[in-house]
């Protein structure tokens, strides 16, 4: 799952395939994670892992590791 | 003591006047901002000013920080009217700092959080800044110091009476240039002090609202709203952003927010993370104030439809001419496509290229008057004079007025391109891309933003000598430019279009 929501976050920032994720990186550690990029990591989730988040879930959607958890927590329901 | 509390108790600091007769001009006495702000906190110490994710801060701790930070600022100055940069996220501290430099005579210049060293070096030399106070490092060639550590709520010096008159410049502004080169926007005490006093008029603002603002205080948008609270003596609920609009939209919920102040694209963020939960706030939200950008006919009707009894205030206006015009879309349901009126106390109209008036519904370059327009354009007195003639002031947008009253845009007279609100050269990003070794040159233009977010969004088209991926273009211009500038198109062309005399022609792109 971790390639999967590295991949997720590169598309949705537009970062080259070098760019390494890790779980601790938050807002200001992603180039390109303003409003704009926020709303397209919601929709590549939503996409990808075919699920819907609400908004409570886009709310915590706050660091990598933050995503990784949500993300196994939908996958396991 | 001033006039604004001459009511004695902290309940309506706008004159009934002022708010009840909006539509007609107002002359009602106005002092440099900070004197309201201080006499507000004299008298009503324990009331709230602003409130962040760390607490509440009330107007007698601001006023220690501003009076505190005054006069270490005092020291540093020599004279009257030096210009001071202020560079850091939304904070209770980045706003004492900005009253602080008025009281100490100084002018304030707002630098982006995140604006680009070479950027901040440029407007430091341009504005000939006596003192930066910063948030974070910045190689500059001006005495710099931390802004959080001059703003502190401490038992430091104070100072002791305020060094500024209305007449004395307040804010100097850079705005994007046409060719790409920022202009500085010399404003007067007078000039935001009248623009404050015209928008709390129309927006009815009152010292028991709480208003939510994640927009940055750094921009002419979010610079107005503290502007106002100032004069109004209410609250603002400081958001470092909105870099997840959901978490906005939960935080007005919680604080049961009567204002909110946003750009088109946050709503148009809020609206699709969070769906119809915006409609929660309409037990509460009193008014809203949108602007800098035009927002689509269809997200406004959401608006209506989700807050049927909040003003939903939609604003027209320059840096040089704060909100020169007004809509309410509820009130002005049937002119929802118009950017509204002239605001209480300015004057608009539409003029030809030499100066003369057009009638209703002829098209040409729309004018503002007012006390609010700017002083002039530093440093540039050719270009102040080319703009500013009798004391109004030519916007460069086009547009006309119908037979009620009402203006419509119906284009621009530049190139410059509005992405969520903020202006964009594309000279400046096709500058940038230049320098990179796989581009021979590139030309940059606004296009719709195929998302439908943030209004309009630059495409790129380059031409190139070697084979490169866009991720790479777009890692390039973010050691350059800041993340909003970024195209978000990217076409490969084997040639720029161009004029005999070598301008691009962005019409043919």
């Amino acid at each position: 799952m971790q390639d999967n929501i590295a991949t997720v976050f590169r598309k949705a920032m537009r970062l080259e395939e070098s760019f390494a994720i890790a779980d601790a990186m938050s807002f200001d550690d992603i180039p390109g994670w303003d409003s704009v990029g926020h709303m397209n990591l919601v929709m590549e989730l939503e996409s990808h892992f075919g699920i819907s988040l609400d908004m409570d879930e886009i709310v915590g959607l706050d660091s990598v590791g933050a995503v990784r958890a949500i993300i196994a927590r939908k996958s396991a329901d | 003591m001033s006039a604004w509390i001459a009511l004695g108790r902290c309940v309506q600091l706008l004159p009934e006047k002022v708010r009840t007769e909006a539509d007609r001009p107002v002359e009602m006495p106005v002092e440099p901002l900070v004197e309201p702000l201080l006499a507000h906190a004299d008298a009503f110490p324990d009331c709230p000013s602003l409130r962040t994710s760390a607490g509440m801060i009330s107007y007698g701790t601001l006023a220690r920080m501003v009076r505190g930070a005054a006069a270490k600022i005092r020291r540093v100055l020599i004279h009257r009217g030096e210009r001071v940069l202020l560079c850091g996220p939304n904070s209770p501290e980045l706003v004492a700092a900005y009253f602080a430099v008025h009281a100490a005579g100084g002018v304030a210049v707002l630098l982006d959080a995140d604006i680009t060293s070479e950027s901040a070096r440029w407007i430091a030399e341009d504005s000939e800044a006596r003192l930066a106070l910063c948030e974070r490092e910045l190689d500059l060639p001006i005495s710099v110091a931390n802004l959080a550590a001059w703003c502190r709520a401490d038992e430091g010096e104070q100072l002791a009476s305020l060094q500024c008159s209305l007449e004395d410049p307040a804010d100097l502004i850079y705005t994007t240039g046409t060719t790409g080169r920022k202009k500085g926007v010399l404003l007067s005490h007078a000039n935001v002090a009248y623009a404050a006093l015209n928008i709390n008029a129309f927006l009815d603002t009152r010292c028991d609202d709480l208003e939510c603002v994640p927009l940055p205080l750094s921009h002419s948008f979010g610079l107005g709203r503290l502007r106002c609270m100032a004069q109004a003596g209410h609250c603002l609920l400081l958001l470092p952003g909105m870099r997840n609009p959901a978490l906005v939209l939960k935080l007005l919920l919680n604080a049961r927010a009567t204002g909110l102040a946003l750009v088109p694209a946050g709503f148009d963020l809020i609206l699709r993370m969070t769906k119809d939960h915006l409609g929660d706030a309409r037990e509460h939200l009193r008014y809203i104030e949108i602007g800098s950008a035009a927002m689509p006919l269809e997200t406004k009707r959401r608006l209506m439809e989700l807050l049927p009894q909040t003003r939903i205030c939609h604003h027209y206006g320059l840096t040089e001419a704060s909100r020169a015009a007004f809509i309410e879309y509820h009130a002005d349901r049937d002119h929802l496509a118009s950017i509204g009126r002239p605001s209480p106390n300015v004057e608009m109209a539409v003029r030809d290229g030499e100066g003369h008036d057009f009638p209703d519904s002829q098209e040409g370059e729309i004018v503002v008057r007012g006390r609010m327009v700017m002083r002039e354009y530093w440093k540039q007195p050719e270009l102040t004079r080319q703009v500013l003639s009798g004391g109004w002031l030519r916007t460069g947008d086009r547009g006309y007025r119908d037979a009620e009253g009402y203006y419509y845009l119906t284009g621009r007279q530049s190139d410059l391109v509005n992405i969520g609100g903020r202006k964009v050269s594309p000279e400046e990003v096709e500058q940038a891309l230049c320098g990179h070794p796989a581009v021979v040159e590139s030309a940059c233009v606004g296009i719709p933003d195929p998302q439908g977010i943030v209004g309009e969004c630059l495409k790129a088209c380059v031409v190139l000598r070697s084979e490169v991926r866009d991720e790479q273009l777009v890692e390039w211009l973010r050691q350059r430019v800041e993340e909003y500038k970024i195209p978000r198109v990217w076409q490969r062309v084997e040639k720029i279009a161009k004029t005999a005399s070598g301008k691009i022609q962005r019409h043919l792109m």
